[in-house]
């Protein structure tokens, strides 16, 4: 089993969630409200009956390899997401959410999808799945909280809001980029020596592509109408940041349970351990800070994008870039 | 009380905590054999963490002083505590070693990779060792120490050799060595483990489609199953298997269509022919069974042995270890020695006391964590909508 029609509906109720959240993000209006939850809701239930029919099929937990996580992870973000809708009437963040969710599925289909026999390692193994729940459901929440920080920030009329905005435009420049680039690598179109002349001329082409988008990104994020209190995104930020930590904690320490139980050992500094500690320390300085000095504007805001940066190299970054035992994650 | 104070200091929490980030972002961007060596293990990185627990130690002294011990803040920052107490005991009296024992053979002998690394920069238990002359000049003196008090001679280097040594030449020597030499370049356990068996079990072979697109880099391996549409990544085609008309799994022979666009081409593939077929003049698609099934589990058949009698007969795999007299045994990996025509089976030794206090600490921590962020503010909005109802 590959991809089924229960993704693909996904995938296009996420589509139409995007459009339709911003939409009211500009005109906000009580039925338009009713009709986004409805379109996320049915998109989460389909990409739910997904997740059941692959465990279903391939016989073991669907979190064992990149394409997996990912659809759990987009899954997890839509999730919280519509439970916070649901209990606090934030939605604000409708669209950023679902724009993520959608790019997290489609990025999922440029990995092998095909079920596979696992590795002895990852085989009826109790506490990877834990491991993994566990993990996602905090990169779920801070992926939330970067998004209500990156909200904060884009609203302040100051250099915060010009460097969120290019931080955006980075990240959206970075995806197509490396799309087109993989694309024409992988099609042949393109034969392509990597030097470290390519790279600074990849990062240069990135830079300039982020400098051109962040224009039109700026006039769209100069509107008033789309803005949302000051208070309500500081909460926000915060209250995803509490429910995340235990989780990421939690999810560290079965990650370490399980590495004893396999390798005899709870922790070896494999370079993914590392960045999780160093993921763990960012937020634990976040909470401390925040205990300390009861900050709760734009520094708090920067470091909960730090802090979601820093998640980001932990779940993609090490896998390219570092080896060790979670190589194959 | 002053020194307390200024100790536990949220100030200096932050300040540490930013310090110890600091350094593992160092280590975690350098080649990790050289962050463990001179950054997780450097005295530097210690002093932090010594000085990390003090802060930690300070404050949850303070909250004991003001009576308020029963928090969860408290409880987070005494679990940091056991878990570093118990990292410390694994850490200082913890033995970690291999075990390598081959088939219908015992041993008791196991060395430790940190020994072994002071004698060699590149440690691979399947392969060759490439010394160079620091390594050559520390070995000849260890071996010297060593024959003074022996007449055995342990390994002699032969400069015309390229410089490369053979592990299995090497720990051959060794488990053939007297016990007194045996304890000095290893470790001995108070009983023998007999591998009885090594057992690597398969997933059967399946057949799979193989498809490659010309002039491009894609290559597939696709699982063959019936009614399934798969989509070529960074390609227009798609391809689709066509239901087979019963329900028992066909490995002869199989319908596949491509799709192009509007286009489609369906072709019978056979796997006996096993013939290489050209659809839409770009697009292979190659039909095969593998030639051995993915590996499922690895396992040995240990027998414990203690007077020459079996005390405990078990089977170690991957993520279930034998427990016997507080050591563990992993599985770690296995080799199949070409000149004794044997299996070696590895496994990884592991005596470390400190587990109980790390997991009791991860117990705790995990619990206090839960208390403060996710209880307690629940409490206390449904106190908050009591009070204002």
């Amino acid at each position: 089993m590959e991809k089924s029609i229960f993704f693909d509906f996904a995938f296009y109720c996420y589509f139409l969630a995007v459009f339709l959240y911003a939409i009211w993000l500009f005109k906000k209006n009580r039925i338009l409200e009713y009709i986004c939850t409805i379109i996320l809701l049915a998109g989460a239930c389909s990409h739910l009956s997904f997740i059941v029919q692959r465990w279903m099929i391939a016989q073991y937990p669907p979190f064992s390899n990149t394409f997996e996580t990912l659809v759990f992870f987009s899954w997890v973000l839509v999730i919280q997401y519509i439970v916070i809708e649901a209990i606090f009437k934030y939605r604000f963040l409708g669209t950023a959410v679902s724009f993520v969710a959608l790019i997290i599925l489609a990025y999922s289909t440029f990995f092998p999808s095909a079920v596979r026999p696992l590795m002895p390692a990852l085989r009826n193994n109790f506490w990877l799945t834990v491991h993994v729940i566990l993990c996602f459901i905090s990169y779920a929440a801070f992926a939330m909280s970067f998004l209500a920080a990156i909200f904060h920030l884009l609203q302040k009329r100051s250099w915060h809001q010009w460097i969120a905005l290019f931080l955006i435009c980075l990240l959206l420049s970075g995806l197509v980029v490396g799309y087109t680039t993989a694309y024409l690598y992988n099609s042949g179109k393109w034969n392509i020596e990597w030097s470290l002349a390519v790279v600074v001329q990849f990062i240069f082409g990135t830079l300039v592509f982020s400098s051109l988008l962040w224009f039109p990104c700026f006039w769209i994020v100069s509107q008033k109408e789309w803005k949302t209190s000051e208070e309500t995104l500081k909460k926000f930020v915060y209250g995803s940041i509490t429910f995340g930590f235990p989780f990421l904690t939690m999810g560290i320490l079965s990650g370490s349970v399980w590495a004893n139980e396999a390798w005899g050992n709870y922790w070896s500094w494999d370079p993914k351990e590392t960045w999780s500690l160093i993921t763990w320390l960012i937020y634990a300085i976040y909470l401390h800070i925040r205990y300390r000095n009861g900050w709760q504007g734009v520094t708090m805001s920067w470091l909960s994008v730090i802090g979601f940066l820093s998640v980001l190299f932990t779940y993609f970054g090490v896998n390219y870039l570092l080896s060790g035992l979670h190589s194959y994650a | 009380m002053d020194l307390i104070k200024k100790l536990s200091s949220i100030k200096l929490s932050i300040f540490l905590l930013t310090a110890i980030t600091l350094v593992c972002i160092l280590g975690a961007c350098l080649e990790y054999q050289f962050a463990f060596k001179y950054i997780f293990s450097s005295i530097f990185f210690w002093a932090l963490l010594i000085a990390f627990s003090i802060n930690l130690l300070s404050c949850s002294y303070l909250s004991f002083q003001k009576k308020v011990w029963f928090n969860s803040s408290f409880l987070i920052h005494i679990s940091i505590l056991i878990i570093l107490f118990g990292g410390l005991i694994g850490k200082g009296w913890g033995i970690k070693g291999n075990l390598l024992v081959y088939e219908k053979e015992g041993t008791s002998f196991f060395f430790e990779e940190a020994h072994l690394k002071t004698f060699f920069r590149q440690f691979d238990m399947n392969g060759d060792w490439v010394w160079d002359k620091k390594e050559i000049d520390s070995w000849q003196k260890w071996q010297k120490s060593l024959s003074e008090q022996s007449e055995w001679s342990l390994f002699s280097y032969d400069s015309n050799k390229d410089s490369l040594i053979s592990f299995q030449e090497w720990f051959q020597s060794i488990l053939d060595a007297p016990e007194e030499i045996q304890k000095k370049m290893g470790s001995l356990l108070p009983f023998k483990l007999y591998l009885d068996e090594f057992i690597t079990e398969r997933y059967p072979k399946s057949p799979k489609l193989f498809i490659t697109v010309r002039n491009t880099r894609i290559q597939e391996h696709l699982n063959v199953v019936s009614d399934t549409l798969y989509k070529i990544p960074w390609s227009s085609y798609k391809i689709k298997i066509e239901p087979w008309e019963s329900k028992e799994i066909r490995t002869d022979e199989i319908a596949v269509s491509v799709y192009y666009g509007e286009d489609k081409k369906t072709a019978i593939l056979s796997l006996v022919k096993n013939p290489e077929q050209i659809f839409f003049e770009d697009i292979y698609i190659h039909y095969y069974l593998e030639e051995e099934g993915q590996v499922q589990e690895w396992k040995s058949e240990i027998e414990i042995l203690e007077n020459n009698v079996i005390a405990k007969k078990s089977t170690i795999s991957v993520n279930r270890p034998l427990r016997y007299k507080n050591f563990s045994f992993y599985q770690s990996s296995y080799y199949i020695d070409p000149i004794k025509k044997k299996t070696r089976s590895d496994l990884m030794v592991v005596k470390d006391h400190g587990v109980p206090f790390v997991y009791f600490g991860f117990l705790l921590l995990s619990l206090g964590l839960l208390f403060k962020f996710c209880i307690r503010p629940c409490l206390s909005s449904k106190k908050e909508a009591k009070d204002k109802s």
